[in-house]
């Protein structure tokens, strides 16, 4: 049980599985998760929706829904020196709520139902200093109105005593960026924390989220499907597809020079500016498959272009194709490259 | 707040009066003549009697006045003469009123508590000890009429066993409420079981759903021990809807329960009522609706206040 030592990982997850039960059915939503973390990074992780991104995030802060658990897989955290098993720690227990909060913030994407209606916003966001740290209520509230105030939330004092529904959605988020970070967390997750914010206000956010990584030097994990974010934020990206992690490197390997074909798929769905607007934009053909299906092999196959008959018929590791960038697919050729294809079913 | 304390009251006022108007018209357009049930039926051939007393009663005056003359007297804590027996109406809810209150307010205050208790308890630990006994409970209140489980209740400790008397509330003054406390203990048992149960399955329900908003998970993501959560966050959230209907009960303080009196032969407002319904009693009807209006009236009004204190969102409407 220890971290890799090559680099400083502040999170490693090792081939993370999580079930749900639905009523009769479990369902398999983490398959094999692995995910390195080096400290300081900014990862973001990609995907549809239902690819398992959101459950990724509450899986390492243990705070899945009741019907879900971790069935096998490691999430090492570490603390200061000290390595801990996350999903080792019970669930509310002491030591586990002793990391969310105060070692692990998370944000959420809900602004409006992540904030308690009936509590005034500072008191929300003091909650969170008043638990981890020996302080009066006094000092908690000048440091919430000081955290206020950085966030660029104005007149700040008056804020503290409003209700979240006084607030816009702009700013009820950075609301929740003050609870996630007002105890300096050293690892913020971010589960899609601009998806129900309009576009000028989601850079905002954004910008305010990477400067938190660059001066506090956090360690960020953004959850996100808007692929036009993760290029201005991100320096490490994993692509999920169907509970599983199909690529992973930095952000110039996968969105420059993306291998797997979900991967480019995803890319080539991205509305471009420069692009010709003669050209159809690219989607990704077909659904996810409902994870109740059980298959075979590889979880992209039946939407996959390059398809062959090996890619269904056992599960498909994962392959370095360059130092940091590795790739969960069997068409790769020696140089870690994909076919080309007759037909062009995918434009390049 | 005082703008929508303000709003609040003056939605009152044409309400009170449109009640008023309602109970008065309706009683008025009953095809039964309040005469006959005053005067005995040897004397109710005498038509120059009837015609005679008409006019003292004022029943032959235009039907608006009569109504704003009943409003007056009403107003003025002047509720007149019941036909039935001649006593005042005032000294008759002066009499009953007390029975039902000591009955209700008891049913009303151990059904909150316990409902309260074990409802909350039932939602935050789904499958767990309260809340099997919650669905017990809830299943039988729900299922089985008050009536019912009056007689029940009557039946094995009042005949069988013989331990409490049958209800049947000895008269205040003569002795000590301590005195009188076997006495309530069935009827109120009965009402508080049949309040019980659906208070009980609200509190449940707005617990778990509470439980699974999103706000829950922001408090848990911080760090916060349960017992905060569900204190702190969960609770306090779930109890708007359970407030509401609790408000809703206030009338009963005032109308009391018909068949649970009856059954216990409680001498209390829902007894006069049945006897006065029988009777053809139109004064007493008339009065006791109005004053079980005007509680709900205000109970509804309660709702508001505490729905706003709950849930700062409310006071926005309109305004301020």
């Amino acid at each position: 049980m220890s971290l890799s030592t090559e680099k400083d990982l502040i999170l490693d997850l090792k081939s993370v599985n999580v079930k749900f039960k639905v009523e009769d059915d479990t369902l398999h939503i983490l398959r094999d998760v692995s995910l390195s973390i080096p400290r300081g990074s900014f990862l973001c992780v990609v995907g549809e929706s239902g690819c398992g991104k959101s459950v990724t995030a509450q899986a390492i802060v243990q705070l899945l829904p009741d019907n879900g658990e971790i069935s096998s897989g490691e999430i090492l955290f570490s603390q200061g020196n000290q390595v801990v098993e996350l999903n080792q720690l019970e669930k509310f227990g002491k030591q586990m709520r002793g990391v969310r909060g105060a070692k692990i913030g998370m944000i959420f994407q809900d602004t409006l139902s992540s904030l308690n209606p009936a509590h005034k916003v500072g008191r929300q966001v003091a909650e969170s200093l008043l638990q981890h740290l020996p302080i009066s209520k006094g000092e908690a509230r000048t440091r919430v109105i000081e955290l206020f105030r950085k966030l660029g939330i104005p007149d700040p004092e008056r804020r503290y005593e409003a209700y979240p529904h006084e607030f816009s959605g702009g700013m009820r988020q950075r609301v929740m960026i003050a609870i996630a970070t007002i105890c300096e967390p050293d690892l913020v997750i971010a589960d899609e924390p601009t998806t129900a914010l309009d576009v000028t206000i989601q850079a905002q956010i954004m910008t305010l989220l990477k400067d938190l990584q660059k001066s506090a030097g956090k360690t960020f994990i953004l959850i996100t499907h808007n692929m036009a974010l993760v290029s201005e934020v991100a320096d490490h990206v994993a692509v999920m597809y169907l509970g599983r992690v199909v690529e992973y490197g930095t952000v110039e390997q996968v969105l420059r020079d993306p291998r797997h074909p979900y991967t480019k798929a995803l890319m080539a769905s991205v509305p471009d500016l420069d692009a010709d607007k003669n050209v159809e934009l690219q989607t990704v053909d077909g659904q996810t498959p409902s994870p109740a299906e059980v298959t075979v092999g590889c979880e992209f196959a039946g939407r996959c272009p390059y398809v062959i008959a090996a890619c269904k018929e056992k599960t498909i590791e994962m392959t370095q194709v360059n130092p940091g960038h590795d790739v969960r697919c069997v068409r790769l050729d020696e140089n870690g490259k994909l076919p080309i294809l007759a037909s062009g079913a995918l434009h390049e | 707040m005082v703008s929508f304390l303000i709003r609040r009251v003056a939605i009152l006022v044409p309400m009170a009066f449109t009640i008023s108007a309602l109970i008065f018209f309706a009683s008025r357009l009953s095809p039964i003549d309040p005469i006959n049930a005053m005067v005995p039926p040897d004397m109710a051939s005498d038509s120059a009697n009837l015609e005679q007393l008409r006019e003292e009663l004022g029943l032959n005056d235009n039907i608006i006045l009569q109504y704003f003359h009943w409003l007056k007297n009403i107003a003025t804590g002047d509720f007149g003469y019941s036909l039935q027996s001649g006593e005042k109406i005032s000294d008759i809810l002066a009499l009953r009123m007390p029975a039902t209150l000591e009955l209700v307010l008891s049913a009303l205050i151990l059904s909150t508590l316990l409902a309260l208790t074990l409802g909350l308890f039932a939602g935050a630990k789904k499958g767990g000890v309260a809340d099997k006994l919650s669905r017990v409970l809830g299943v039988i209140g729900i299922a089985i009429p008050d009536f019912f489980i009056g007689l029940a209740l009557l039946n094995v400790f009042a005949f069988r066993v013989e331990w409490l008397p049958t209800g049947n509330r000895v008269a205040p003054g003569q002795v000590t409420l301590w005195d009188r406390l076997p006495n309530l203990i069935l009827p109120v048992s009965t009402l508080t079981i049949a309040m019980l149960a659906v208070l009980i399955r609200y509190t449940r329900n707005s617990v778990l759903d509470t439980l699974n908003r999103d706000f829950v998970k922001t408090a848990r993501s911080k760090g916060v021990p349960e017992w905060r959560v569900l204190y702190s966050h969960v609770f306090r959230n779930s109890l708007g809807p359970v407030m509401v209907l609790l408000a809703f009960r206030l009338p009963l303080l005032v109308g009391g329960s018909i068949l649970v009196e009856t059954v216990f032969q409680w001498p209390g407002i829902g007894t006069t009522i049945i006897a006065a319904v029988t009777a053809s009693d139109y004064p007493v009807i008339m009065v006791v609706s109005m004053i079980i209006a005007m509680v709900i009236l205000v109970a509804s009004f309660l709702v508001d206040i505490i729905k706003s204190i709950l849930d700062p969102r409310v006071r926005l409407g309109g305004g301020n």
